[in-house]
């Protein structure tokens, strides 16, 4: 790193669109279960409320800046053939109700 | 071309790898003074014609050789260690890029900004130019920018490889069915290569790692470009 603090050139853009940040439930290596958990919660919360919510844009920034796009397609394809092996609420109704 | 230079560490492209190199060259120097030590007393034992016969225990230069050695240790293992929880840190990373092996390439998926991949395969000898680098350039490069923290997930799609950058002190393994991060930082534009570095059968040697580190804005102009 330089020793001096040079001024930023005006090239330097300043909304270079930030990824997640580090989520301390996950500080490990190991980040297969990061991308688990936020991939489910996606489901469930969109479930629970509706893609557009903001909670749930999280969710979807965080398993797709994390997942490797050919785990999501293959588990994208075990929730419509009802095969995810993570509880998913079924409708948004029947979950609201209780 | 093989040179000298290929003995030692490569030029560091990143603090850590900076600081790695300075505690390489430190723990050399001290390896070095034992060495030259030992050598100069084991010549010197063998070629003289001293001998004493009652020679049994020396108290005082027992202490000695046993007390030295180990505060020598407490040089190397105190930097050592502070280096390996440095290397640990982890920072939020400005950019999230994934990196997944397969037989024999490398595929990258930047999904930040709008989802694309791409895979990298080795420029073959029979398609080169002039400014090929032989067996390490790739036709799809990863485009990273520079003084910015990135996020690396490496996994693979079939066996297993490891994603090594050794101008950034970066090599991990690439496992299939788990993802493995880690952060580091580049501090300077230009080229960087590496190559896999676990055997994953024939084609190991020829699924080489470029990065070509830019500035920020130019990196956006790229992923504007790509994601096209």
């Amino acid at each position: 790193m330089s020793e001096e603090n040079e001024p930023p050139t005006p090239e330097e853009p300043e909304n270079l669109p930030e990824t997640i940040p580090i989520d301390p439930r996950f500080p490990n290596t190991n980040q297969t279960r990061y991308c688990y958990v936020m991939f489910a919660d996606y489901h469930r919360c969109i479930q629970l409320f509706d893609a557009e919510h903001a909670d749930c844009k999280y969710f979807q920034r965080a398993y797709k800046a994390v997942c490797p796009n050919f785990w999501i397609e293959k588990w994208e394809g075990q929730i419509n053939d009802g095969i995810f092996p993570y509880p998913l609420p079924k409708d948004k109704k029947s979950d609201t109700k209780k | 071309m093989a040179t000298w230079n290929t003995l030692l560490l490569q030029d560091s492209a990143s603090p850590l790898m900076e600081q790695l190199t300075f505690f390489h060259n430190h723990a050399l120097l001290i390896l070095l003074m034992i060495t030259v030590l030992v050598g100069y007393l084991m010549s010197t034992l063998f070629f003289n014609k001293f001998n004493y016969r009652f020679l049994l225990e020396g108290q005082t230069i027992e202490l000695i050789w046993t007390i030295l050695p180990a505060i020598t240790l407490i040089f190397i293992a105190l930097p050592s260690l502070h280096l390996l929880y440095l290397l640990d840190e982890v920072n939020n990373p400005l950019v999230t890029v994934k990196a997944i092996g397969h037989q024999w390439y490398w595929s990258y998926e930047y999904n930040d900004f709008k989802k694309f991949e791409f895979d990298s395969y080795m420029i073959p000898q029979t398609n080169m130019h002039p400014s090929t680098f032989r067996l390490l350039d790739v036709d799809n490069r990863t485009v990273l920018p520079y003084n910015s923290q990135i996020r690396m997930i490496v996994s693979s799609a079939d066996v297993i490889h490891s994603w090594t950058i050794p101008a950034l002190s970066v090599k991990i393994d690439a496992t299939p069915g788990r993802l493995n991060q880690i952060s580091f930082l580049i501090n300077r534009t230009g080229l960087l290569f590496g190559q896999c570095s676990e055997i994953c059968g024939a084609n190991h040697s020829f699924m080489p790692i470029t990065i070509e580190s830019i500035s920020p804005s130019y990196f956006i102009k790229w992923i504007n470009k790509m994601s096209q």
